[in-house]
């Protein structure tokens, strides 16, 4: 393998693909990133063996060839090496070297076989469609927050991506902890009817994120019951998807909360942080105490006092009381894009709907906390 | 074997004391006293928990006409062939069992001896006897127990649930077929079979562990071994298992002296001795354990219940068990023997954190003070190291002012426990002291920390609960989500709210918000075990704690998670204002300090 | 394709070595099964050390893989499960130190408890997870535990390979649910010519003897040869010729040499041979089997030996003792050469017909 390559081109490729692979990995060729040179393009390949991303550059292959070398350390020499420099890769006598040169530098670096390398996840996956990049971005940025961290339900350690046709098409993500739900909408992309529900796990929805920063364009998607791919213009992520059933979420979110308030956001979110300082423990629990025209925030703590505030808001039922984590409303009200927000509730033990009174199409579900 | 009236002097030696309190303990005499009657096969049935019938019938010698009105009589006993209480060698002893049931109860005795071709019934109401009548049955005896209690109605109101009587009659049932297998056990609730245990016959294992792995589950007959062993007169037989099959309770460990179940503390100390090297410390092993012995060696008369006896001669007992045990584990290859080193850890002494209300004055004192260690070491202690570990000796060493600067870490003087070095095996933190440096079991003492932080929240406020969108069915072994759900209002005060969930689950929607997103399953299994031991022997409180034990055991850090050293200090910190931090839940201590004299003794510079 | 034995001196590692042999029958009753559509999800591969468990278990898990690859280049899946690089094989071993670059004690929670998230994941290739867990009998208590619960309800198109030096190492609730391949002794004709092409420098007699002292396994044979065992086992037998009558000064020479100059491995190799060769003694003098006869030097002593008709326990209990100091030499460092002269001693007996009045 022979190329040379516009070093700022090399350094965003390798800040795309290197984040994949483990630090700490006791299996060598997994620390490696896999470079492959033909046809005036040099591809890099990085895995953990769950998740693959590659990315296709130009660079002027004189030699096609293929090796591997560590990715986070041909990371930090690249970007240290000087600011619009050339990077030349060349052979050297001894299979498991290969020689990098910037300027005046050299680097010889340790290769392994790519033959040892895993393999690209590029078998044929059955549906395929496109999305435009800031709807992938809604239904990651609204939901992830909720994803739960138990892994003995594993289940729910990602997004529920999936489709819904009635009453009409969306493409749907849903995440739950088991004590709140996020549920975003987006309408649903030609060709994605009929494709199936797939949980995408954690560190493949943080890569993939990661990715739709620098894009704006259409992302296309293809799927199977195993995998999901994702390709960025240049950029493919492949992933394996959580072997498991998502619950059937839809009874959990209640159709006939009829006690709503709505009030400002911004005001509201200051409301809870200011009066939930006084709750110590990590639940950090405020009440609220809902009257006509009238929301009262307060919370009390057995070590540090007690604090309250009021603010006013639209509310026209009954008066009530319902606790919560402040730390749950203050993420959830933190979801919502409009100035206000809409919060329908049941009674003191049953689940609440937050949602912007704008948007049909993101509605996230809390469970009350209760002393 | 003739029913006799004994002396009044034997009587007085009886501790007096009623035997009867539930249905349970009703069947258990009745039971004995089957077994003790030669019976292959007894079959117990039971309606609405016992309350309102209890039947027990019997294919052992029965007992003629005279015998029958004679066995009305309180303590009269067919049991005792002497008058000397120190030869007790059947199980029923008290020969009590039969009036004490008949005075609160109308009862049924029908009989007929191994010799005698007609049947005898006679008829008991409230302790009065009427004439003995002609019946119909096979060789044996049937004693008919209707509306227990009706003439003691507070004891009535004592009685908890069908459900829940109905489980202690199985445990006692379960307990005696342990100890025989050669009978045949069967118990019906409300025409339901909850225990069906045949004799021991041409299976292929021992009858024995047939048995037991009938009652303790099958688990243990694949993960057992045998135990054999005499020491003097004393043999203990059966089984125990391997560390590897382990529970979160005692609850499976069952004891036998002389054929009677027990639940001596001496005996299951001995058990966890013999297991301490072995198995973590919040774990149990499954045991089942004979032990025969000359009755003249042992006083089972210690208690009205009989689960706790005395030994003439404890720490023969003790080192029996723990000798047979420990043999036996370490023949199994699973005993790593870690004797090297020993002195080292007897200079290492778990070291008390002083009770103290607030931070300022805990501060002030722990520096120097050392106290005496409340915790008790299992082990002997080598003789050799007594001058090493004599707290006061070393006190006095220590009263004077360390000559050892360590001014180049300052800040290790102001602090109790110092300041955080680092973290070794992921699970424990080592911190250098003025003085010397303390070792601390983080998940111990987080452990603590959390349970402590409950405990005054509970007193103060209650536990905030936060409800669960999705709520969680735990599948639990039989008689898990009976014990659950009977103390589902104290488990409501914890923060934990559970509801049944059809036969054997339970279904949780509501969970202590101060857990977070926790493991739920595992938790309701722990709980479940934890309350089918603790039962009814405890008070609320200790139950309560005992839950929040466990909870916090589940909120904690574990064992195995890398800590940055500010976490470590801010949980040193935490420790030193929190009360009762210096040991475990279980007493055991979260952290052990090694003075820098002792560190000196060890190289020899001293 | 014996890459393994060409690169390396030692035994090649099992995940890459593609020459299996004396195994077929139990390769073929897994491959069986799996014909019929009736695959066990759980396998126990049981046998002595060295005699190709885990090689077997590596090479199903590459038939496995092989079968569904979409490239259906069996080199590649080779290269793969080699490399430890396949995304839908999980290898479950004891954990390396990263301070001192060796291997720990025992299969850790921590590393167990990683087989379930890669359970958990969908396979990349459409097919097969294989979870190999190479030395079942190390997993500690806690690991165990995690693997149980995963080998009670296993997930679809997973197969589980496990490999242990005896079934009775396992935790039984594990073993009931695992088929067992119970891997045989290699025959002595087929290891000797199977050693004769792996190590040419051996003479047949050699490698005959090498056949019989490393109870069938191809591994332990080659470890032998590799760190000297044959000629320490020669000494060994020329010392023993004369028992019960030992030559004092020759096993004070021989103790000395082993235990001081060429370090541990000579001291441990030479237990390992004195205690296997003491149990092959007590075979024959128990069952009163002397079909052996003849062949070897070892044969001849150990006729002679099992004549005298002494009392089984004497062998036993020597056995037991070397059994014990081995490992004490171990963990209390124990002077090498006394424990050796102390088994000699031990050796000698109580014999009154003793030829040597200056016992040790």
């Amino acid at each position: 393998m022979k190329l040379t390559i516009e070093r700022e081109v090399l350094l965003k490729s390798l800040a795309h693909v290197q984040s994949v692979v483990e630090r700490r990995t006791t299996i060598p060729i997994l620390s490696n990133v896999r470079l492959d040179a033909s046809d005036g393009r040099l591809r890099l390949t990085a895995t953990d063996m769950n998740l693959t991303v590659a990315e296709s550059v130009c660079a002027s292959v004189l030699q096609a060839g293929a090796t591997t070398t560590p990715a986070h350390m041909l990371h930090e020499i690249v970007r240290k090496l000087p600011e619009g420099g050339e990077v030349a890769f060349e052979p050297t006598e001894q299979v498991d070297r290969i020689v990098l040169r910037c300027g005046d530098g050299i680097f010889s670096l340790s290769c392994l076989p790519v033959e040892d390398f895993p393999a690209d996840f590029n078998a044929e996956l059955a549906h395929r469609f496109t999305i435009p990049a800031a709807d992938l971005r809604r239904l990651i940025d609204k939901t992830r927050f909720a994803i739960s961290h138990e892994e003995t339900r594993y289940y729910l350690n990602g997004i529920y991506l999936h489709p819904v046709i009635e009453p009409k098409p969306l493409l749907r993500s849903v995440a739950t902890d088991g004590h709140r739900l996020a549920q975003v909408d987006v309408s649903l992309p030609n060709g994605a009817d009929s494709i199936p529900g797939v949980i995408v796990h954690r560190k493949a929805v943080t890569e993939i994120r990661k990715l739709i920063d620098d894009f704006d364009g259409e992302i296309a998607c293809s799927l199977s019951d195993t995998m999901a791919r994702l390709c960025f213009d240049s950029v493919n992520v492949t992933t394996k998807l959580i072997d498991g059933k998502f619950p059937d979420y839809g009874r959990v979110i209640p159709a006939a909360n009829d006690k709503i308030m709505e009030f400002d956001g911004h005001g509201f979110m200051n409301v809870v942080d200011r009066v939930s300082t006084l709750a110590t423990d990590r639940t950090r629990s405020v009440k609220l105490s809902l009257a006509p025209g009238e929301l009262e925030v307060s919370a009390i703590s057995p070590e540090s006092g007690s604090a309250s505030e009021k603010l006013p808001v639209l509310y026209d039922s009954d008066a009530m009381q319902i606790g919560f984590n402040a730390r749950y409303l203050l993420e959830l009200a933190g979801q919502l894009d409009g100035e206000r927000i809409s919060l329908a509730m049941n009674d003191a033990a049953s689940p609440s709907i937050m949602r912007d009174p704008d948007d049909n199409h993101a509605l996230f579900v809390l469970m009350p906390m209760r002393v | 074997m003739a029913i006799r009236v004994l002396p009044t002097t034997t009587v007085n030696r009886i501790a007096a004391g009623e035997v009867i309190e539930r249905p349970a303990s009703a069947v258990k005499e009745l039971v004995e006293n089957a077994i003790d009657a030669g019976a292959r096969k007894i079959e117990v049935a039971m309606n609405d928990g016992g309350r309102t019938f209890i039947a027990v019938t019997d294919d052992g010698y029965g007992m003629n006409r005279e015998d029958l009105s004679l066995a009305i009589e309180r303590h009269a006993t067919s049991k005792l062939d002497s008058e000397d209480l120190l030869q007790i060698e059947t199980l029923g002893f008290r020969g009590e069992a039969l009036p004490s049931i008949a005075s609160v109860s109308r009862m049924t005795v029908t009989s007929r001896a191994i010799d005698s071709r007609e049947a005898w019934s006679i008829v008991v109401e409230a302790g009065e006897a009427r004439d003995t009548e002609p019946a119909a049955l096979a060789t044996g005896t049937r004693v008919e127990v209707r509306d227990l209690f009706y003439a003691t109605p507070a004891r009535l109101k004592f009685l908890k649930s069908a459900r829940s009587e109905i489980q202690f009659a199985r445990d006692v049932v379960s307990r005696l077929a342990m100890a025989r297998s050669d009978v045949g056990f069967g118990l019906i609730s409300d025409g339901r079979a909850l225990v069906r245990l045949d004799r021991g016959g041409d299976d292929m294992l021992d009858p024995r562990l047939a048995r037991l792995s009938a009652v303790m589950g099958k688990d243990f007959a694949d993960n057992s071994l045998a135990i054999d062993a005499t020491r003097e007169e004393a043999r203990l037989t059966g089984y125990i298992g391997l560390p590897t099959l382990n529970r979160a309770t005692a609850r499976a460990q069952y004891l036998f002296v002389n054929g009677r179940p027990v639940r001596d503390r001496l005996l299951l100390g001995a058990v966890r001795g013999a297991y301490a090297d072995v198995l973590a410390r919040d774990r149990n092993p499954l045991v089942a354990l004979f032990l025969d012995l000359p009755p003249s060696e042992v006083d089972v008369n210690v208690h009205p219940t009989k689960a706790e006896v005395r030994f003439r001669d404890a720490a023969m007992i003790r080192a029996l068990i723990v000798g047979s045990l420990r043999r036996a584990l370490a023949d199994a290859g699973h005993l790593a023997s870690t004797s090297v080193g020993s002195t080292m850890l007897d200079a290492f002494r778990p070291h008390d954190m002083p009770e103290k209300s607030g931070p300022a004055e805990t501060l002030g004192s722990m520096g120097r003070s050392v106290t005496q260690p409340s915790y008790v070491n299992p082990h002997p202690q080598p003789e050799h190291t007594d001058a090493m570990i004599n707290p006061n000796s070393l006190g006095e060493e220590l009263s004077e002012p360390s000559a050892r600067d360590i001014s180049e870490y300052p800040e290790a003087n102001e602090y109790p426990l110092g300041a955080a070095r680092g973290q070794v095996h992921g699970t424990y933190i080592i911190s250098q002291t003025r003085d010397g440096l303390v070792i601390v079991d983080q998940h111990a003492a987080h452990e603590r920390l959390v349970y402590e932080r409950m405990k005054s929240a509970l007193e103060q406020t209650g536990v905030a609960r936060q409800g669960l969108l999705i709520p969680e069915v735990v599948e639990l072994s039989e008689g898990g989500p009976e014990h659950l759900l009977a103390r589902a209002d104290d488990l409501a005060k914890l923060g934990l709210i559970i509801e049944p969930f059809g036969p054997g689950a339970v279904v949780v929607r509501e969970v202590p918000a101060l857990l977070g997103e926790i493991d739920i399953q595992g938790l309701i299994r722990d709980l479940a075990d934890d309350l089918e031991e603790i039962g009814e022997a405890f008070g609320l409180q200790e139950s309560l704690f005992h839950v929040c034990a466990t909870l916090a055991c589940h909120g904690s850090v574990r064992a195995g998670r890398n800590l940055t050293v500010p976490e470590m200090n801010a949980l040193l910190r935490d420790m030193e204002t929190t009360a009762r931090s210096g040991q475990c839940n279980h007493g055991r201590p979260t952290y052990v300090e090694l003075r820098l004299a002792d560190i000196e003794r060890l190289f020899g510079r001293r | 394709m014996s890459d393994g034995f060409s690169r390396v001196a030692g035994p090649p590692e099992p995940r890459a070595n593609s020459e299996l042999i004396g195994h077929d029958e139990a390769e073929n009753i897994f491959l069986d099964s799996w014909g019929k559509g009736r695959l066990a999800h759980a396998w126990l591969i049981t046998g002595p050390a060295g005699i190709g468990k885990a090689t077997l278990a590596f090479r199903l898990a590459r038939r496995l893989l092989e079968k569904n690859a979409p490239q259906g280049d069996p080199r590649s899946v080779y290269r793969r499960v080699a490399a430890g690089s396949h995304a839908d094989l999980f290898t479950l071993e004891r954990p390396v130190d990263s301070q001192t670059g060796t291997r720990r004690g025992e299969i850790t929670v921590e590393v167990a408890r990683k087989v379930a998230p890669f359970l958990h994941l969908t396979p990349a290739e459409a097919g097969w997870r294989v979870v190999v867990i190479d030395g079942a009998e190390k997993m500690n208590r806690n690991a165990a535990n995690a693997i149980l619960k995963i080998v009670e309800e296993p997930p679809a198109n997973t197969v589980i390979l496990m490999t242990c030096e005896g079934r009775h190492k396992v935790l039984p609730t594990i073993r009931s649910r695992c088929q067992i391949l119970a891997l045989r002794p290699l025959d002595a004709s087929l290891m000797s010519s199977w050693l004769c092409r792996h190590r040419p420098d051996l003479d047949p007699k050699q490698a005959m003897a090498l056949a019989q002292i490393s109870a069938g396994s191809p591994g332990n044979a080659l470890r032998l040869v590799d760190a000297e065992g044959l000629g320490i086992y020669e000494e060994m037998l020329s010392l023993f010729a004369n028992l019960p009558c030992l030559d004092t000064a020759a096993a004070h020479e021989f103790a000395d040499r082993i235990s001081s100059s060429r370090g541990e491995d000579s001291f441990r190799m030479f237990l390992e041979l004195f205690a296997s060769w003491l149990v092959r003694l007590i075979r024959v003098i128990a069952t009163d089997d002397h079909s052996v006869t003849g062949l070897s030097e070892e044969d001849v002593l150990v006729n002679r030996l099992a004549a005298r008709r002494e009392g089984l326990d004497r062998w036993l209990n020597l056995w037991e003792k070397a059994v014990r100091l081995t490992a004490q030499t171990e963990s209390f460092l124990l002077d090498r050469k006394q424990v050796l002269l102390s088994l000699f001693d031990c050796l000698e007996g109580d014999d009154p017909m003793n030829c040597n009045p200056n016992r040790f």
